[in-house]
């Protein structure tokens, strides 16, 4: 028997013990627990430990105020998610829980330095920001006092009313495109109407669209879900892209921008033509309907007048039918006589008060009675150059706006400050800024948007502690009226008690009902809607006779001087965008990491513009219209019409929470003119 | 049936003439997910989207062109299914019960070869470590556990809410879960209610029955892999997309 151990025994062994263990699961195992092992490094986020508890809130990221079940581990949320029978969340209500962490979160007041098209940061104290307010508004000395309100309806809202009431000149200016002051070229035919005009959408069963988005959620789940089901709604949308509401209508009219005017009084002029009872209310304009008929119009459109016919049978056939101007989420509302236009022709068909069609909606009672308030006034009719004290609140969200459109109001050497939870949008604009709770950080009011027939309102209770450095938007006010000598009315400190006070008056009143909840006294009034459950009214109809006065036949005879451009800038965006100045970083899935949506600062072109004007897909171009120049990124697309760049307004890497560069410069500041809105622009187009 | 257990076949029917692009579904698979955000980097190529929405048109010019949305995430193949066959450390996973294919990161080696294997390229590769905002991981999902650099992802129908709704059942003294409580986050947050989920073998259910309608098609089914999402169109054009081929880095689905 060998008893010797040769080195060839060895190899044998090691090779044998090699190949062996193959079949047993050793190696295998082994490289299981290797990858397991390093997955768990320790700066690998860990999601968090503790009790799971459900609470109830709403929305209040826009004005739909949908109702909203959080589920919180350890007291913070990490789901939101739409309550039992509710509408489903959009993205940015999905996500709305991440805002608080935002990169671009605001924990101290700060004052901004613009440099270079960057804005620096440097913290001072909300003492000396208040002091100054206070100090501006007592001299008057630079100008008159103004308070830029991106949500209109609030108890805040109210508490600025009261706080500019004693200056004169000083005016609360609702943001253009901002939820709240209704359809204001009504006010127009009914100057001393009590609440908002708005469109009875829900219960209209055919509407001439002038580029509303209802399939995004503009007018309501209701109409929302009539379009989707294609039921009982016929649509003519009138827009120049076919976008996801042309998409479903009944007929998609891809009229020019800025050619919507025309395109209503050439309805009109067939209308007139088609029935002498509606020629009769028009008399004033009938001279101009003559000479801007149908043909006219159609030509003025770019398109066939049939579909100006089309339009026009389509609002006689139906008994509630109903023609309604959209707002653009980054082109905000139609310029005031295109909007006359449009809503001349509710006018003119006897649709004023009717069910389904344009209807007044009852104001929400006001936190104190009779107390005195500043008046409303519309950006447009502020005069340039005259306001010398600017106070910004983005506290509860901001829609987008061109800041030129601003700029241009404040008097030389104005002071400007801003609410708000971000640096972001309008406060890198303000000179300083005064960081308020963000959204789930503090009670916030949710008035209905100017969209819906119903008036109503919600409450958003907090879910999460407001971060130390940031104010109540209600004890600022309170703060400045105390350093500028102002006595405020009613026995109020917080947003909490201003809240407090007007469920107590719209219980008073008796007026409207609570969905999804009772309440017997003003305290479970208060307590059901911080449950979620809504204070509603129903539209109550009572139709008005109204006639177009000489004067508004003289602004609408100006659209017929309309002429073709040969290039118009149109801003787009997206519905998520356009309610908040910052958005989830989670955003980058849509926005960089698929193709799904495009970032801001893209221009796009139709082919046949793009080989006119020379430019390739991907290279940078100059937008140069009367408010500036903006450098974009080129790219074509077939949906966009030609001789029309759509300019995307959009979140910047900052607003993705990507980079801590604080871009000041928009893309939409090159959008609009003086007075007339700025969903269309004259622009040229040029390779940079 | 698997011992005593009903065997189920879970799949997606989505209505492309509903779908408007909203994105809803694939931030809300991103929240449940705990998917992070992008880095600074990323793009098309190197994103995780485990739900994606391509664009396609009908290439056509103004004012004819058309376009569509075409939310993209794993088919769940039922036959064949190629990232299965192709994984060498057996971390892709069929659920007998379910018909779920599922990726089982802590097995994965980042080999990739599932993703070259997958014909609608619905995996993704994690080629960063995953950063929040600071802060902003204390909003994380605790049903889910958040996957490292190096490994593969993909959809696997919200796995977490299936399991809670089994545990739901059985608290309830149940083997059956309730078709309810068992719904992916892309189907809820749908605002268009364009996908409808459940359990494909259940003749009744309204998934079963708008998979079986003549507008129903599916991604690439010449290749024979049984994939479980349905897709729908009334529009002639949209329903010859499901020959197409799919790809990471463009905008649309080419017609093939």
């Amino acid at each position: 028997m060998k008893t010797n151990v040769t080195r060839r025994d060895m190899l044998t062994l090691g090779g044998g013990v090699a190949v062996g263990s193959m079949l047993t699961p050793a190696p295998w195992l082994l490289l299981d627990d290797l990858a397991i092992w390093t997955q768990n490094w320790k700066w690998i986020p860990v999601p968090p430990k503790g009790v799971r508890t459900s609470q109830k809130t709403v929305c209040s990221l826009c004005p739909a105020g949908c109702a909203v079940e959080a589920g919180c581990v350890g007291g913070i949320p990490v789901a939101l998610r739409a309550a039992a029978d509710g509408a489903p969340l959009c993205s940015l209500g999905m996500t709305g829980h991440h805002l608080a962490w935002h990169p671009a979160r605001l924990t101290a007041p700060v004052r901004v330095a613009a440099s270079g098209g960057e804005a620096r940061l440097t913290a001072v104290p909300r003492e000396a920001i208040v002091r100054e307010v206070a100090d501006a508004m007592r001299s008057q000395g630079r100008g008159t006092i103004a308070v830029l309100d991106f949500r209109p309806g609030r108890g805040v809202s109210w508490a600025w009313r009261n706080l500019l009431a004693g200056f004169e000149g000083a005016a609360v200016i609702p943001a253009p495109g901002s939820p709240g002051s209704g359809l204001r070229a009504m006010r127009g035919f009914a100057p001393d109407t009590q609440g908002e005009w708005v469109p009875d959408l829900d219960h209209a069963t055919a509407i001439l669209s002038f580029g509303a988005p209802l399939a995004d959620g503009w007018g309501g789940a209701r109409t929302r879900a009539r379009l989707m089901d294609g039921t009982g709604l016929r649509l003519i949308q009138v827009e120049p892209a076919r976008s996801s509401t042309a998409a479903l209508a009944t007929r998609w009219i891809p009229a020019r921008p800025g050619s919507e005017g025309a395109v209503a009084l050439g309805v009109a002029s067939a209308l007139a033509s088609a029935d002498p009872q509606i020629a009769s209310r028009c008399e004033e304009i009938l001279p101009l309907l003559e000479r801007l008929t149908p043909e006219r119009a159609a030509e003025i459109a770019g398109i066939p007048a049939e579909s100006i016919f089309e339009a026009a049978q389509m609002l006689l056939d139906h008994p509630r039918s109903l023609a309604v101007p959209g707002e653009s989420f980054a082109g905000g509302r139609f310029d005031p006589t295109t909007e006359l236009a449009i809503l001349s022709l509710n006018v003119i068909l006897g649709r004023i008060g009717a069910e389904g069609g344009i209807v007044t909606r009852a104001p929400l009672a006001d936190p104190v009675d009779g107390a005195h308030l500043a008046p409303m006034r519309e950006l447009d009719e502020t005069p340039d150059a005259s306001i010398g004290v600017l106070i910004v609140d983005a506290s509860a969200g901001e829609e987008p706006l061109p800041w030129p459109s601003v700029a241009r109001k404040l008097a030389p050497r104005a002071l400007a400050v801003a609410l708000s939870p971000f640096a972001a949008g309008s406060s890198l604009h303000a000179g300083r800024v005064i960081s308020v709770p963000a959204y789930l950080e503090a009670i916030h009011e949710v008035p209905r948007a100017c969209d819906v027939a119903m008036a109503a309102l919600s409450i958003s209770r907090p879910l999460l502690a407001a971060r130390v450095g940031s104010a109540d938007p209600a004890s600022v006010v309170r703060e400045i009226a105390a350093s500028a000598g102002v006595e405020l009315e009613g026995d109020w400190s917080s947003t909490e008690e201003l809240i407090a006070l007007r469920t107590a008056q719209i219980h008073r009143s008796g007026v409207g009902r609570l969905e999804g909840g009772e309440a017997g006294s003003p305290d479970e009034l208060r307590d059901a809607m911080l449950e979620g459950a809504r204070w509603t009214t129903e539209p109550v109809y009572h139709q008005i006779r109204m006639s177009i006065s000489t004067e508004m036949a003289h602004r609408l005879a100006t659209i017929e001087g309309t002429r073709r451009e040969d290039l118009v800038v149109v801003p787009r965006t997206s519905p998520d965008a356009a309610w908040s100045a910052v958005l989830s970083p989670l955003f980058t899935k849509l926005h960089q990491e698929s193709g799904l949506r495009r970032e801001g600062g893209v221009a796009v072109v139709n082919p046949a513009t793009a080989r006119e004007k020379r430019l390739r897909p991907g290279q940078k171009a100059v937008i140069r219209t009367a408010q500036g120049r903006v450098v974009a990124r080129v790219e074509v697309d077939h949906a966009v019409m030609p001789d029309v760049i759509e300019l995307t307004v959009g979140p910047t890497p900052l607003a993705l929470g990507q980079s801590r560069n604080r871009v000041i410069s928009n893309s939409l500041d090159v959008c609009g003119s003086s007075g007339t809105g700025w969903r269309c622009t004259p622009a040229a187009i040029e390779e940079a | 049936m698997v011992g005593e257990e009903r065997v189920a076949r879970y799949g997606m029917v989505i209505d492309l003439d509903r779908c408007n692009g909203c994105g809803a579904c694939m931030t809300a698979c991103a929240v449940e997910n705990n998917i992070p955000p992008a880095q600074p980097r990323v793009n098309e190529r190197t994103g995780l989207t485990s739900m994606r929405v391509h664009r396609a048109s009908n290439h056509r010019g103004f004012p004819d062109h058309e376009e569509v949305f075409i939310p993209i995430s794993c088919q769940h193949c039922g036959e064949h299914t190629p990232c299965m066959s192709v994984c060498p450390q057996n971390a892709v996973d069929v659920n007998p019960l379910t018909g779920v294919v599922s990726q089982i990161p802590a097995r994965c080696l980042g080999c990739r070869y599932c993703m070259a294997a997958c014909p609608v390229h619905a995996r993704y590769f994690n080629w960063f470590d995953p950063e929040w905002p600071e802060g902003m991981e204390r909003t994380l999902n605790p049903d889910v556990s958040v996957r490292m650099r190096g490994v593969v992802e993909k959809c696997n129908f919200c796995h977490s809410r299936y399991q809670a709704a089994k545990a739901k059942a059985a608290a309830a003294g149940s083997r059956e879960i309730d078709p309810a409580d068992y719904v992916p986050a892309c189907v809820e947050a749908c605002p268009s209610g364009a996908i409808v989920f459940g359990d494909l073998s259940d003749p009744e259910s309204d998934v079963a029955l708008a998979a079986k309608s003549s507008d129903a098609f599916r991604l690439l089914e010449s290749l024979g892999t049984d994939p479980k999402v349905y897709y729908l169109s009334e529009r002639e054009w949209v329903r010859r997309l499901g020959g197409a081929d799919v790809t990471r880095d463009s905008l649309e689905v080419h017609r093939g």
